[in-house]
């Protein structure tokens, strides 16, 4: 199997004037090629400050990270910003789409970035809506949309680029717990069928029921990893 | 691709606050508009003064009298009355020397008809209409016999001929009456205009020198020699000669000083052409100044809308956006609003020049080269303070952009 993350004694330390607070503190983590690993922890253990870290958002204190074989703290911040555009997709608690800009708009804004000509942009963006079933939402506004139906749109926005990792921090941490489970059915489905690999932070253990591997966190280390072997379907 | 990653979202976001775009290209509308106005007033006044030298003919040479002094009290410029015809014929025997016109001039009433009018009549020689460049209308110019026979004929200028025959078709061959003297009218002159002193040229009498100064002033003396030149380059070597001449014939022995002098059109209207220009770009230089004010306000409003923007400029970080990406678009949005507002400055300046030719009847020239300085001054202003903000947007944290509330 092919690595997609490799981190070894990841740790991340925040300055806060005079305080220093470790966040992650020797994190060793591999996943590879076609995994669902769900993070669990309690609150303050260092989970998104991991995930940021993977996602090439923030730089690690120590340790090393290579993805896809090439190690990150080696690359400039274009390259890190053309794997960001190329390889990586996020979907955050907050959905996080743009204001007063279409459903459509906001799953093509990824494509910008990358080399895309003008005129396939438009056409890939309803490809990946129609894929997920929400071609009909193209023409709403953020505000036109539900919780459920807004956090579809950015998971079409994080896989418009054909993305080898998905980062999802607390996708569903607001939805109810239909739409949740509706939610986290796409991801289970995202990873079957098209082999994407995805790497996801929950505090629920039903949501984190839908991983193959299940990764627990305290104080900035991993206490646990284990396979889940009553992985949920739907 | 740069047109999507730039330009679209740069004028998407300048649309969606449509007031506050208009508002902060206010201050660079004005500026740009004030730079153009000046400068069209200036370039306007200049080439008119240039035209009217140039309809005086820019070969020109003046001699008037100069001062005199009596018991240690010097009379001013004129005061000696010295010049004769006689001096204007041994100028004209000068090389380089085109013609020359003495002239004589008097304001008096002129009666024909009923009508009566306050007017100049000029004394000249039949080189003036050569030497002015200014031919008849209708009729014809007085001629060498004429002078000699010390006719009584005249040559009208239009503003006369309108108020002394006004509704007659020609009024060549009537008489007008001059100081009591009946001249016979044997041509019109073609209209001048006004002058750049917004002196009415065409309100004149021409009639022979001779005429003049045997039936009219008495005097052996004219008023002033007007001289022109082969070649406008020869003109200060035709100066001096003339000088020279006239000291020669006027016997001066050299400690007293001339009693006449010697001028050139060009030398004058070459100063006071180089003293507008100095005015008018220190005047567009304020009104540059005013174009940076307003760029300040670009700054301002950029400012507010990286921090307004800031979710948004970490979100497309985290979809791969590098960060000259997003310089770029910031830049995009500041040179848009600072070119937009140079573009409509330029439309407001040409409006307000062509108000203040309209209404206050200067005449005002808009020159396209400070078209392009004003509009690439403003895109300069908008690349000057919208880079600080600009490079804001693009150093931004993106974890802590996206955390932003
Ligand atoms: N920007 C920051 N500056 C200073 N300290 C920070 C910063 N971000 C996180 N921390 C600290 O690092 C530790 C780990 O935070 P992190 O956000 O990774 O936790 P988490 O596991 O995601 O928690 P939660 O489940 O509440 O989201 C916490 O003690 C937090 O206070
Ligand atoms: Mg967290």
């Amino acid at each position: 199997m092919e690595s997609v993350v490799d981190v070894r004694g990841l740790r991340k330390i925040y300055t806060l004037g005079q305080e220093e607070i470790g966040a992650l503190a020797g994190v060793d983590l591999r996943i590879d090629a076609g995994e669902f690993v769900a993070v669990m922890g309690p609150s303050g253990s260092g989970k998104s400050t991991f995930m940021q870290i993977v996602g090439m958002l923030d730089s690690p204190s120590g340790g090393s990270y290579h993805f896809e074989g090439r190690d990150v703290s080696r690359l400039t911040a274009d390259e890190r910003a053309a794997i960001r555009s190329s390889r990586l997709g996020f979907v955050f608690q907050s959905y996080n789409l743009l204001a007063r800009t279409t459903a459509l708009e906001n799953v093509e804004l990824p494509l910008l970035y990358a080399t895309h000509p003008v005129r396939e942009r438009e056409q890939i963006a309803r490809a990946q809506m129609q894929l997920l079933g929400i071609e009909h939402l193209a023409k709403h506004f953020s505000n036109q949309m539900s919780g459920g139906q807004q956090q579809r749109v950015a998971i079409a926005r994080a896989l418009v680029n054909g993305p080898a990792l998905i980062l999802a921090d607390e996708p569903t941490g607001a939805l109810d717990t239909k739409t949740s489970d509706e939610v986290m059915a796409l991801f289970g489905e995202l990873n079957r069928e098209r082999g994407i690999t995805i790497l996801l932070v929950t505090h629920e253990a039903d949501i984190a029921a839908y991983a193959k591997r299940i990764v627990r966190f305290r104080d900035g280390l991993i206490i646990s990893d284990r396979i889940n072997d009553q992985q949920r379907a739907a | 691709m740069i047109f999507d990653a730039t330009l679209r979202p740069a004028f998407t976001a300048l649309l969606r606050n449509k007031a506050r775009s208009m508002l902060t290209m206010l201050g660079i509308v004005i500026g740009v508009a004030a730079v153009i106005v000046t400068v069209a007033i200036g370039t306007g006044a200049r080439t008119s003064v240039q035209k009217s030298i140039a309809s005086l003919g820019s070969n020109l040479i003046v001699v008037q009298p100069g001062s005199i002094t009596q018991g240690g009290a010097r009379s001013g410029f004129g005061g000696a009355s010295t010049l004769t015809p006689a001096d204007g014929l041994a100028i004209a025997q000068l090389p380089g020397v085109a013609a020359v016109s003495p002239v004589v001039s008097l304001r008096t009433q002129v009666v024909a008809g009923g009508n009566n009018w306050q007017t100049f009549v000029s004394g000249v020689a039949p080189t003036y209409s050569y030497i002015r460049s200014w031919p008849v209308a209708s009729g014809r110019f007085f001629n060498q016999s004429d002078v000699q026979a010390i006719a009584k004929v005249a040559v009208l200028g239009q503003t006369v001929v309108t108020q002394l025959f006004p509704g007659q078709s020609s009024p060549i061959g009537a008489s007008v009456l001059i100081k009591g003297t009946p001249f016979t009218v044997i041509g019109t002159l073609s209209p001048l205009g006004q002058s750049a002193m917004g002196q009415d040229q065409d309100d004149v009498i021409l009639i022979p020198y001779s005429s003049a100064m045997e039936r009219l002033t008495g005097l052996k003396t004219v008023n002033s020699l007007m001289v022109s030149s082969t070649q406008a380059s020869q003109i200060d070597e035709v100066q001096s000669a003339i000088t020279t001449l006239l000291a020669r014939r006027h016997r001066i022995v050299p400690p007293e000083p001339n009693d006449f002098q010697v001028r050139n059109l060009q030398a004058i209207a070459q100063a006071a052409g180089s003293t507008a220009q100095v005015m008018e770009v220190l005047l567009a230089s304020v009104a540059a100044v005013s174009l940076i004010v307003g760029g300040i306000g670009v700054m301002n409003i950029m400012l507010v809308s990286v921090t307004e923007r800031t979710r948004e400029i970490g979100l497309r970080m985290a979809v791969g956006a590098p960060g000259r990406s997003i310089l770029q678009q910031f830049l995009t949005e500041a040179i848009a609003l600072s070119s937009v507002g140079g573009v409509i400055g330029v439309v407001v300046g040409a409006l307000g020049a062509l108000l203040v030719s309209v209404l206050a009847h200067w005449p005002t020239q808009i020159p396209l080269p400070w078209v392009a300085l004003a509009v690439g001054f403003a895109a300069l202003v908008g690349i000057f303070f919208g880079y600080y903000p600009a490079r804001k947007a693009a150093a931004l944290n993106p974890i802590e952009a996206l955390r932003f509330e």
